[in-house]
């Protein structure tokens, strides 16, 4: 039972890989944002600082990002890569990088099902001993039905301390999150939902337990511009407390109640081109000083990215028409030697035979007013109605015409009506 | 003035000789007299007689009984005449023959009158007509697939040619829902982002992943707060 998820991913990427004519499509869409602002507390720790004179400093983000997505039949599989290092003038570097592997699929008419695995390194230059690497996976099941979405999510990461003053710190995270969506308008969505984290550790400091509630907003009334803002409220259980911090500070057990707004604006100047603006704000009250803390973030940058895209198609079915300008050339399959002709509403039903094209093949090319047209083919004086064609459409002698389209403005073929 | 007298003059004539052709056709037999009648008829009451005419040499084509194609071919002068006046009043005068045409198709294809309706107010005309039809052929949902194109043709009319392979393409490489991909198309076509990324508003809402990199504020600190699974601004999200 536990290799089942192995076996859906496997089977998922040999349906992805297979079938040399399944449509496809092969996304990649590097992307790199640079950024700066002001943040009010830095490292929001206070045992990395105090909490009544919190680190502030200037910022530059620089983030560079890749994604690489390969869809086909609804299958997702996508890989993005994010890497953040956020440079102050005067309190070293933060260095984040977070990679996912994900893919997804429908499991069931409105349903998908979502598996992902990450990994992610983190480092602030200042406070070595913060350096972790974290390896994590992840299952979410979504529900869409039209304007409202559902989602359930776990989340299971591990996460290390390679430092050697922590004493080989291992904390084992665990969530479960409920997500529920709705579109409210073509260019408004309204997403509220509920988190609980647990994490354990061997470090029993580091030991908690807690309970999120979010809601956000996001608008985007043009593909040029999005706007978005956040609420988040959680409260958490530290139940083995804080480690001591400082004479005044001497921890324990501790119960937090947060808050956290963010609100920003996206703005695409050019497809290749965006401005951004954010500013986040927490503030966390607390049973213990050490959990009392405020935070004010201010960035703007911009963001320069592209996304290449390749798509294969497959053939198209050879005996379908094809419409180059006014020329519309038929295709027809029938016995070596057969009379074959197409009739249509351009040339008042009456017959015009098509050429043998080798063996069992038949076509004929010619020139058709713009516009839709209802056609048949005839093969031995019989009107039968074509097997592949663009559209069908019900002739009200209860049979149906295959239909071609001409598009408006097309140009005549130089060389008369009908070209064989 | 004269040269364009005589143009329209011949023209006119070759359309009432093509006309009389079909239906002087001797295979129509018994049934010739009736079918007269019809074309008479929709004359007389300006609908345009000549596609009741391409329908009788459609049936003669296809070897169908004379009875039959009679009662096609009124059938067909009853819908045109119900067709005019559904879209006369919304298009501002008398409307094309190829309009009437491509209502009647719509409506046998199972398009009510008012998703009609929905698409002449929008402006758009037998092209946006003829794209619900072929939609509504594929399985596309009748409402849907009407607001849609009806927000296509009033935004770019020439993005209706299109409307109906995006759709394809969407259901083949993203396994949306008829529904779901012309959704995707009308936002897309909405927020001028273009019909062929429209696979970007397939999907509600965020991914189901955390936004926020980092530890958790307990073990070492945090970088900010979720944004809620909606894309926050400069973190990559809503790419071109």
């Amino acid at each position: 039972m536990r290799a089942w998820p192995a076996v859906v991913v496997v089977g998922a990427l040999l349906g992805l890989g297979s079938g040399a004519r399944a449509q496809r499509r092969l996304t990649l869409a590097p992307e790199l944002s640079v950024g700066a602002g002001y943040d009010d507390n830095l490292f929001l720790d206070p045992t990395l600082t105090s909490a009544t004179a919190p680190r502030g400093d200037a910022i530059i983000d620089v983030r560079p990002s890749l994604l690489a997505a390969l869809v086909a039949h609804g299958h997702t599989l996508a890989l993005d890569a994010d890497y953040l290092e956020r440079i102050t003038p005067s309190n070293g570097d933060l260095r984040d990088l977070v990679t996912r592997l994900g893919w997804s699929s429908p499991l069931w008419r409105h349903v998908r099902l979502a598996l992902a695995a990450r990994y992610e390194h983190y480092e602030a230059t200042e406070f070595v001993d913060n350096t972790f690497d974290l390896g994590g996976g992840e299952a979410s099941l979504r529900l869409e039905l039209g304007r409202v979405w559902l989602q359930a999510a776990y989340l299971g990461d591990v996460r290390g301390y390679s430092d050697p003053s922590r004493n080989g710190q291992l904390d084992v995270d665990q969530q479960a999150a409920a997500t529920v969506g709705v579109r409210l308008h073509r260019t408004l969505a309204l997403e509220g939902g509920y988190r609980f984290l647990d994490v354990g550790s061997n470090e029993p400091t580091a030991v908690l337990r807690r309970h999120r509630g979010e809601i956000g907003l996001l608008w985007q009334p043009a593909a040029w511009l999005s706007a978005s803002a956040a609420y988040a409220l959680w409260y958490q259980m530290l139940p083995n407390g804080t480690a001591p911090l400082s004479p005044t500070m001497p921890g324990g057990p501790r119960r937090d109640l947060a808050h956290a707004l963010s609100v920003g604006v996206d703005v695409r100047v050019r497809r290749w081109l965006g401005l951004f603006a954010r500013y986040d704000f927490i503030a966390s009250t607390s049973t213990e000083a050490s959990g009392q803390y405020r935070l004010d973030r201010v960035v703007a940058g911009v963001t320069v990215g592209w996304s290449f895209r390749r798509e294969r198609t497959p053939p198209p079915p050879p005996l379908l028409p094809s419409v180059n300008g006014r020329d519309v050339t038929f295709r027809a399959q029938a016995r070596p030697g057969a009379r074959v002709a197409v009739v249509g509403d351009w040339n008042q039903w009456q017959p015009e035979p098509l050429s043998s094209a080798g063996g069992d093949r038949f076509e004929g090319t010619f020139a058709l007013p713009p516009g839709r047209h209802a056609w048949a083919l005839v093969i031995d004086g019989a009107v039968v109605t074509p097997t592949q064609a663009p559209g069908f459409v019900d002739d009200g002698f209860g049979g149906r015409n295959a239909i071609v389209d001409v598009p408006q403005g097309a140009s005549a073929a130089p060389s008369g009506r009908s070209i064989q | 003035m004269a040269r364009t007298l005589c143009i329209a003059l011949l023209l006119w004539g070759g359309a009432a000789w093509a006309d009389g052709a079909a239906v002087d056709d001797a295979r129509l037999g018994a049934s010739a007299a009736a079918v007269h009648a019809t074309l008479d008829r929709a004359g007389k009451a300006g609908l345009p007689a000549d596609l009741l005419a391409d329908k009788v040499r459609e049936g003669l084509a296809k070897g169908v009984a004379p009875a039959r194609i009679a009662a096609v071919v009124a059938g067909l002068a009853d819908a045109l005449g119900r067709a005019r006046a559904e879209a006369q009043p919304l298009v501002g005068g008398a409307p094309p023959p190829g309009l009437l045409k491509a209502i009647v198709e719509a409506h046998a294809a199972g398009a009510g009158a008012s998703d009609v309706a929905t698409i002449l107010r929008a402006g758009g005309r037998e092209r946006a007509v003829e794209v619900l039809t072929d939609l509504l052929q594929r399985g596309y949902p009748v409402g849907v697939a009407a607001r849609t194109v009806a927000a296509v043709a009033a935004h770019k009319a020439a993005a209706l040619d299109r409307v109906v392979g995006e759709a394809e393409r969407l259901r083949a490489v993203d396994g949306a829902s008829p529904a779901d991909a012309l959704d995707a198309l009308a936002r897309a076509n909405a927020q001028g982002l273009g019909l062929d990324h429209a696979e970007q508003l397939l999907r509600h809402g965020g991914d189901g992943s955390d936004d926020a990199h980092g530890p958790n504020r307990e073990t070492s600190g945090v970088r900010g707060p979720r944004s809620g699974g909606v894309a926050a601004p400069g973190k990559g999200k809503g790419r071109p």
